[in-house]
């Protein structure tokens, strides 16, 4: 009864409140919304800030994120993915060159996509040195309207979670930002190795038959020779 | 083959090549119990586990081979048994590759005895063939290499103290830019000349492509073998050249 | 027909001269014995003769080739006993002599026949199984000679044959050395500290001092070459009146030594002048008690041309001249 009583009491007040409120936010929104069409206007109508703009940033910024219309994005199934140590991922991508016009020579750009993983837990990107053989793909070129599947072999090293993305910096402006793909998540599971049942016979056997088989020649020996009657 | 007999039958009844095998053996048992049975170094993956033994088989059979060849021939001149050897009508590089060859035999028994550490490693997954046949193809080459210049330094050399040492700086030399150096200063143009003109470097980083890195397929090894394959034909040139004659010192 | 000839053979270490224009032929057959004092350049001369060593200038025949170009060929008919041999400890006699017949390329039952015989010669036939680790110093050069002579040689080098052994080891091994010469005509080359032994077994020698061969010849070609002729000692009864008479007569000179017992004169056996005295004792009725002729020995022989002041003035000498021999000649049995 009492939680009830509790329910009613709150259902109560929150309608009074949703009502008040929804009325003042829903002037707010709209005030904002107006606020904000009419200064895009201004912003992009008025021509010293598009030049400002221009000149803090390269022609090839400029093109890529307006005109060029670059895109990559991984295409693994899952956000997540699960493994353990030890085992092979591939990461999928994509990189999409969505500008149509075809007309102008210099339309098709090239440049570098590499893979970046960073460890969660410690907060640090990972060295892939021993994590992926490619780093890094070249791409010498990629016309408007192309699509290029890109994938990654990735030996999982240490246990941990991660977080994938892949990124692409094309080699016409140097002052470029890269483009980044979303990210996804790895989750890498410790495997442990302990074989003491296989590596024991071996370790202590091995030695054991060798110094077995100099003494024994080097007793034979010595029965022959006569320094052992 | 006479020569060559007897050095196989002295390293067994003297003692000097079983005292060899049987402490890389003890070593080869060491490295593995540790790597298979701590709990801290299990958690390498196997690959790695195999790089690193890989490592430590390397290594120890480049020493083995220095120390042995390079005191094969000044061992004999202190002894006073090389001059009656010399007496003997037999060539003198014929001397000097049969003691080469017995030095590359203990290398391969002590490669032989590394292969079921190698096989219980690499319990599971597909490296097993790869290590054996990769280890056996470096370590043998390099073992060459190392028994040739060093047989050569100490038939000119003389006095196993200056052989003996000068052919582990040539072992050290040859390991240090892979062993000590750090990442950053291999990644240097004097860190990438010195990888790139070094034997040993091509060898550690070929077992990593192939161990850690899972590219197995000979071609894709083959910018490595190369270098380590024209480093033994230099070695062996080198050899054949310094060994054809010997003078007994007398001063 | 030679053995062994040496043509102005040279050997410097930077400055220093080690061997110095030596040359000398040893007869196919011969004994020869080379002696000098410590660093005389014996041991650097018989590595040269052998192979072992480079000759910085002249030529060596050995057997009839030259070392410089068949050396191989030489190292087949030639055995070697050095000053200082190693051995291989862990094995035993019988398999040290086998393994250095295997690189003379001796096939198996010839060469198990050679080393039965050839421990059997040296003595060590009771101990050819034990390991040459137990062997004394004296059985480890018994071993050596063995080893030397395991390819049936037909020129021995000997460099100090029997250092180390005892004197009744010494003996057995010269006796053996002599049969082996007299029986197949190996030419033996050694060299020794031994002077005795080397004048007893020896019908050739040469002095080799800083280098240089001093002399060369037989034992009285080089008594000949230090004194000039053979000396004789007379020997009379010490008395009052013949060391007063004798102090008067012209033969003062020529006494060597007086006791109380003897009075020793030491004159050359020019015949004149020992005439003369024995003359002169008989007319003065003195008692003659000791009539010998004296040879000098080797010891003596050596300290006298080993001295710097007579090398000083000497040149290397050969006795015997012969001829310059053949390159490519068989050496002769």
């Amino acid at each position: 009864m009492k939680i009830i009583s509790n329910k009613i009491t709150l259902s109560e007040k929150s309608k009074g409140n949703t009502i008040g409120k929804r009325i003042n936010w829903s002037f707010i929104c709209v005030y904002l919304l107006i606020l904000a069409i009419g200064l895009s206007i201004l912003l992009f109508c008025w021509s010293p800030i598009p030049i400002a703009f221009s000149q803090l940033s390269s022609p090839g910024l400029n093109s890529s994120f307006s005109e060029n219309a670059l895109r990559i994005n991984i295409s693994n199934p899952s956000q997540i993915i699960h493994e353990l140590v030890g085992k092979y991922i591939i990461v999928y991508a994509n990189l999409n060159y969505l500008k149509t016009d075809k007309t102008s020579d210099n339309s098709s750009i090239g440049g570098i996509a590499y893979i970046s993983i960073v460890d969660i837990k410690d907060r640090v990107p990972v060295d892939l040195e021993d994590w992926s053989v490619e780093k890094g793909l070249y791409i010498p070129s990629i016309s408007p309207g192309q699509s290029l599947p890109l994938e990654w072999n990735v030996r999982l090293v240490k246990a941990g979670s991660y977080t994938i993305s892949v990124l692409f910096n094309e080699n016409r402006n140097p002052f470029s930002s890269p483009i980044v793909s979303s990210r996804i998540n790895l989750e890498v599971a410790p495997k442990l190795n302990l074989n003491p049942g296989n590596v024991l016979p071996v370790a202590f056997g091995v030695p054991a038959v060798l110094i077995g088989i100099f003494g024994t020649l080097n007793y034979l020996r010595g029965r022959k020779t006569g320094v052992y009657k | 083959m006479i020569i060559y007999r007897l050095e196989i039958s002295g390293s067994i009844y003297s003692w000097r090549g079983a005292a060899w095998i049987i402490t890389a053996a003890s070593i080869f048992s060491l490295v593995a119990y540790l790597l298979l049975t701590d709990k801290e170094l299990s958690l390498l993956d196997q690959g790695e586990m195999l790089f690193t033994f890989s490592e430590v088989i390397i290594v120890l059979g480049l020493v083995m081979s220095g120390i042995n060849s390079s005191s094969s021939i000044s061992t004999e001149i202190e002894a006073g048994t090389f001059e009656c050897l010399l007496l003997t009508p037999i060539k003198h590089v014929q001397i000097a590759i049969q003691k080469m060859l017995s030095t590359v035999t203990i290398w391969i028994v002590l490669y032989l005895i590394s292969i079921p550490y190698l096989i219980v490693l690499a319990n599971g997954t597909n490296l097993a063939i790869s290590a054996i046949l990769y280890v056996g193809l470096y370590g043998t080459l390099l073992s060459i290499a190392i028994s040739t210049i060093s047989i050569a330094l100490s038939w000119m050399l003389k006095t196993s103290k200056n052989s003996i040492m000068v052919a582990l700086m040539i072992v050290l030399l040859l390991s240090a830019p892979s062993l000590f150096f750090a990442t950053s200063l291999r990644k240097t143009d004097f860190g990438i000349m010195l990888e790139n003109i070094n034997p040993f470097s091509h060898t550690i980083n070929s077992l990593d492509s192939v161990l850690v890195d899972n590219q197995q397929a000979v071609y894709e090894q083959f910018t490595h073998i190369w270098p380590v394959l024209v480093f033994t034909i230099i070695c062996s040139i080198i050899f054949l050249t310094f060994t054809r004659k010997f003078e007994v010192k007398m001063l | 027909m030679y053995g062994i000839s040496a043509i102005a053979l040279e050997k410097t270490y930077g400055s220093f001269r080690a061997v110095d224009s030596l040359t000398f032929n040893v007869k196919s057959g011969d004994i020869f014995g080379l002696i000098g004092p410590n660093g005389a350049g014996k041991t650097t001369t018989m590595r040269m003769l052998c192979g072992t060593l480079s000759p910085t200038a002249g030529k060596t025949i050995v057997g009839g080739f030259d070392i410089a170009k068949e050396s191989i060929k030489i190292k087949t008919i030639i055995g070697f006993l050095p000053e200082s041999t190693g051995f291989y400890n862990w094995m035993n006699g019988e398999e040290y002599l086998y393994y250095f017949a295997r690189l003379y390329n001796i096939k198996e039952p010839i060469a198990r026949k050679n080393i039965r015989d050839l421990l059997d010669r040296v003595g060590l036939a009771a101990k050819a199984f034990a390991p040459i680790a137990y062997y004394s110093r004296g059985m480890k050069q018994r071993l050596a000679l063995a080893r030397a002579m395991i390819n049936d040689p037909k020129i021995l080098f000997l460099d100090e044959p029997t250092l180390g052994m005892d004197p009744r080891g010494q003996q057995e091994i010269q006796k053996m050395l002599l049969d082996l010469n007299h029986e197949k005509g190996v030419t033996i080359f050694l060299s020794s500290h031994a002077l005795t032994d080397v004048s007893t077994f020896c019908n050739q020698i040469g002095i080799l001092n800083r280098g240089r061969l001093i002399a060369h010849g037989s034992l009285n070609d080089l008594r000949k070459l230090v004194n000039g002729s053979t000396r004789i000692l007379v020997r009379i009864l010490n008395t009052q009146e013949a060391i007063s008479k004798l102090s008067r007569s012209p033969f003062n000179n020529t006494i060597d030594k007086v006791t109380e017992e003897s009075v020793d004169f030491i004159i050359s056996d020019d015949n004149i002048e020992f005439n003369q005295l024995v003359d002169w004792i008989r007319k003065e009725n003195f008692k003659l008690t000791e009539l010998r002729q004296i040879k000098m020995n080797l010891d003596e022989i050596f300290l006298r041309l080993t001295n710097p002041t007579y090398d000083k003035h000497s040149t290397p000498v050969t006795i015997k001249k012969s001829p310059s021999p053949q390159v490519g000649q068989t050496p002769s049995k």
